[in-house]
């Protein structure tokens, strides 16, 4: 029989090196401060403010609960989470809260229900695009942070470097990713997989089908408006470094989705 | 003929309740399987965050294909049953098809997060809100 692997380490760097010698094709990667475990999930669910996330959550710098990696492989449960959300307030005051939560529910069971599927459109695109229009590869600019956009730039650094980010940077990146680069949802998502610690099949791809608009209504996209106020204070937003989402929704729908009847409605 | 318990990367807490369906002198085990986490492209900093998660769990680490591994330290053990989480994970679901032909294999489910009356409506996530916010902010989802 094998031998079993080593479990004491006499401090992170040593558990780090152990990895990295049993991962010899990709020793020369980054690694996240985030550390795994139970305390350090319970550490963070200690600092839980789930009033304070009701009205800050979509800001870059909100009150959010950076749980995800924990949850994402069962470390802290939904349950638990949930149990004590509802002890800092009202239903109505942890309402947002806790439907976060449910949204990951909500998309581990469609994850259940046909698990062979999540690499699939669930729906065809309402972009007034066909699939086939899509490229399949991400393209190296985007990989290598070197896109014509600060705030984009910004954003990959940060998912490569520390394998999170904020939920409104995951929707900016992807929609980036989808509607300005003509990128099919899949090959950005195995990105996302790649390299965030709570990378989730379900979360993430029905995330990005959400955004690519084959499992909504209508695509997901945004101005450099919306950037500033909800990113601005965290990523480098300036107009002259960001000039792609620098105008008005109707006019970067009439660019983006120049086929969509109902997008230029 | 003590139970196995597998731990994957779905059910990294020593709280799961797969240890209430194993015997007590149950061991647990983790496979480290490099080509699982190639498949999964994984990097290097989701790895060290498992591998740190692992190491802080009652489980043994051994390292190579999983469905062989645990098949082979069942045999060894002489194990009764074979216990793990249910997931919903093609990868995994697969590795417990194959062992399941020669194992007796019991998946637990993890505590559930709401109650729902009927079945789920998965349509639209407001659909299903609808239902799930019946029991959601009850204790343990249950009213
Ligand atoms: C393109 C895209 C990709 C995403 N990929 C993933 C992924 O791989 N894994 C993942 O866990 N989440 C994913 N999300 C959802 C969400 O962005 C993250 O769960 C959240 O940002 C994690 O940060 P947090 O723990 O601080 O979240 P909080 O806002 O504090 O939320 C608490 C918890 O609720 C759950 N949650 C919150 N929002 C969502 C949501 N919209 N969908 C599902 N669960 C949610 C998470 O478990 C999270 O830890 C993705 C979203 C988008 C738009």
């Amino acid at each position: 029989m094998t031998e079993k692997l080593l479990k004491d380490f006499a401090d992170r760097g040593a558990l780090i090196d152990y990895v990295r010698a049993l991962s010899p094709e990709i020793a020369d990667e980054p690694i996240s401060q985030t550390e795994g475990g139970r305390q350090a999930g319970a550490a963070r669910l200690a600092q839980l403010d789930a009033q304070a996330y009701g009205s800050t959550r979509n800001y870059l710098d909100g009150a959010v609960s950076y749980l995800s990696p924990y949850i994402r492989h069962g470390i802290v449960t939904l349950n638990e989470t949930r149990n004590l959300a509802i002890q800092q307030g009202a239903p109505k005051q942890v309402e947002k809260f806790v439907q976060e939560l449910a949204w990951r529910d909500f998309w581990q069971r469609i994850y259940h229900q046909s698990p062979a599927k999540i690499w699939r459109d669930i729906e065809p695109y309402k972009t007034g695009y066909p699939a086939n229009h899509y490229a399949t590869v991400l393209p190296d600019d985007i990989r290598q942070a070197r896109t014509p956009s600060a705030a984009m730039n910004f954003f990959i650094k940060q998912l490569i470097d520390t394998g999170y980010l904020h939920n409104h940077a995951r929707m900016y990146l992807a929609a980036y990713i989808v509607h300005w680069r003509h990128i099919a949802w899949q090959a950005g998502a195995q990105f996302f997989l790649t390299h965030l610690l709570d990378g989730d099949p379900a979360s993430n791809n029905l995330s990005f089908q959400w955004v690519a608009s084959t499992f909504a209504n209508k695509p997901y996209f945004f101005n450099l408006e919306n950037l500033q106020k909800f990113a601005g204070s965290v990523a480098p937003c300036a107009a002259d470094d960001n000039a792609d989402f620098d105008d008005s929704y109707d006019a970067l729908a009439a660019g983006l989705f120049p086929h969509s009847e109902a997008l230029n409605g | 003929m003590a139970d196995l318990i597998w731990f994957h990367e779905d059910m990294l807490r020593a709280t799961h309740p797969v240890f209430e369906h194993a015997g007590e002198d149950a061991t647990a085990v983790f496979i480290w399987d490099d080509n699982y986490f190639d498949m999964a492209g994984y990097s290097l900093k989701r790895r060290v965050f498992l591998y740190e998660t692992i190491c802080h769990l009652p489980v043994d680490i051994y390292r190579g294909d999983t469905a062989k591994r645990i098949g082979q330290l069942a045999e060894t053990a002489l194990a009764q049953k074979i216990v793990t989480g249910s997931t919903p994970n093609p990868a995994l679901q697969q590795i417990m098809q194959k062992l399941s032909a020669t194992h007796e294999l019991q998946q637990v489910d993890d505590e559930p997060f709401v109650t729902l009356e009927g079945p789920a409506d998965l349509k639209r996530f407001f659909r299903y809100w609808n239902q799930a916010r019946k029991t959601a902010f009850d204790i343990n989802g249950a009213n």
